[in-house]
């Protein structure tokens, strides 16, 4: 009988059978909040709370972001460092932090959105072609793995391969114990394509007469020529419902919004705030109008929609 | 509620008065009388407690 410690440190070799291990990744998320124990309870629930997660504004810690659906990958995991005895005896000493890049296909628009994430510590979630979602725990919350992101893209195409469009995202994944020795997976039940990425579309000052203000909606982009009018598609469902403005020291002091109308002619929406408090205000103070949540917009068939707030001045 | 692309915030003129929401929504375009009616909607008639209808067997009896 060898005497050994190793029961202490190590853990038996058996497998089951079917034994999950990565597929091809599919989707990546950038998700920096956590899923409770309540919420992962089935893979039913666990899916429904990434659906809905997709579609909290970005603001909320429980944000999570989809990029598109993955067309290329090249493992760009950095190698063990090995060492060596001149006797002929090589071993791994450090073992290389994983890390990929993969192609999406991404216009010029979304390019510059997803280059905000350029250099920031987030973290990811993936999911495989097989359905699976990987992540990692911290306690019995389920989270994403600590990685960083590099996005590059929008070359000018030299026409000699699939270019135009493609854009490279670089994952550099900081910690192997959560990559490899933490890891956990859910399988996901129903359509993975139902976590949706929003738009962001802004509430833009157009005239004001007194408490009534022409309020647009669009999407800013790259167009010299301005930004995406969403009225046609929906504007007269935003207009139905409820916003909110408030005013005063770090906006903290509620102005009632006595109506929102449509106004098709102007294509922009007719806020009318309380023309008491209104006036009450002082020439230059600042008024933040809100409008609903991506949740409400959601319920409201205003789908892939999360209205950023929009400061306005009073004459 | 909202009534000819106007949408009104119910819960802000729930203790004001008529002549107060006429006067600060008449720039919608809406006529006056479809301003009142609208007033109306927000603030439906509360029926009095003390005024029960009459039941079926009250009215036989009345009709005796």
């Amino acid at each position: 009988m060898a005497y050994s410690l190793c029961g202490k440190s190590v853990a038996n070799t058996g497998e089951l059978a079917c034994d999950k291990s990565r597929g091809v990744l599919k989707k990546l998320f950038i998700f920096n909040g956590s899923i409770a124990a309540a919420d992962y309870a089935d893979e039913a629930t666990f899916t429904q709370k990434l659906i809905a997660n997709s579609k909290l504004s970005k603001n909320d810690s429980n944000k999570l972001f989809t990029l598109n659906e993955a067309q290329d990958l090249a493992d760009a995991s950095e190698a063990n460092k090995e060492g060596s005895l001149n006797l002929g005896f090589k071993t791994v000493l450090l073992e290389g932090k994983p890390g990929y890049t993969m192609k999406i296909f991404a216009g010029g628009d979304l390019l510059k959105r997803l280059r905000s994430f350029n250099n920031q510590t987030v973290r990811i979630l993936e999911l495989d072609a097989n359905g699976i979602v990987w992540g990692t725990k911290s306690g019995t919350s389920f989270r994403g793995f600590l990685a960083k992101i590099f996005v590059t893209g929008n070359k000018i195409a030299t026409g000699q391969n699939v270019e135009e469009g493609v854009v490279t995202v670089s994952v550099s994944i900081l910690s192997t114990s959560e990559y490899f020795d933490n890891n956990y997976w859910s399988e996901t039940v129903g359509n993975i394509d139902d976590i949706r990425a929003l738009n962001d579309v802004s509430l833009v000052y157009k005239s004001n007469a007194s408490n009534v203000f022409k309020i647009g909606l669009q999407i800013i982009g790259s167009d010299l020529m301005g930004g995406y009018n969403i009225w046609d598609d929906y504007g007269s469902a935003i207009s139905a419902l409820t916003f909110t403005a408030f005013t005063g020291a770090d906006f903290a002091s509620s102005l009632a919004v006595t109506s929102v109308a449509a106004d098709t002619a102007l294509e922009a929406l007719t806020v009318t705030f309380d023309s008491t408090a209104y006036n009450a205000l002082s020439s230059g103070d600042k008024i933040k109008l809100v409008g609903p949540t991506p949740a409400v917009l959601d319920a409201a068939d205003v789908l892939d929609t999360e209205i950023i707030p929009v400061i306005l001045t009073k004459s | 509620m909202k009534i000819e692309n106007v949408n009104f915030n119910e819960d802000f003129w729930r203790d004001k008065t008529e002549s107060e929401f006429i006067a600060h929504e008449s720039h919608h375009g809406l006529s006056k009388a479809k301003l009142k009616e609208v007033f109306g909607l927000m603030h439906p008639k509360v029926p009095d407690p003390e005024s029960k209808p009459e039941t079926k067997s009250n009215l036989s009896k009345n009709k005796d």
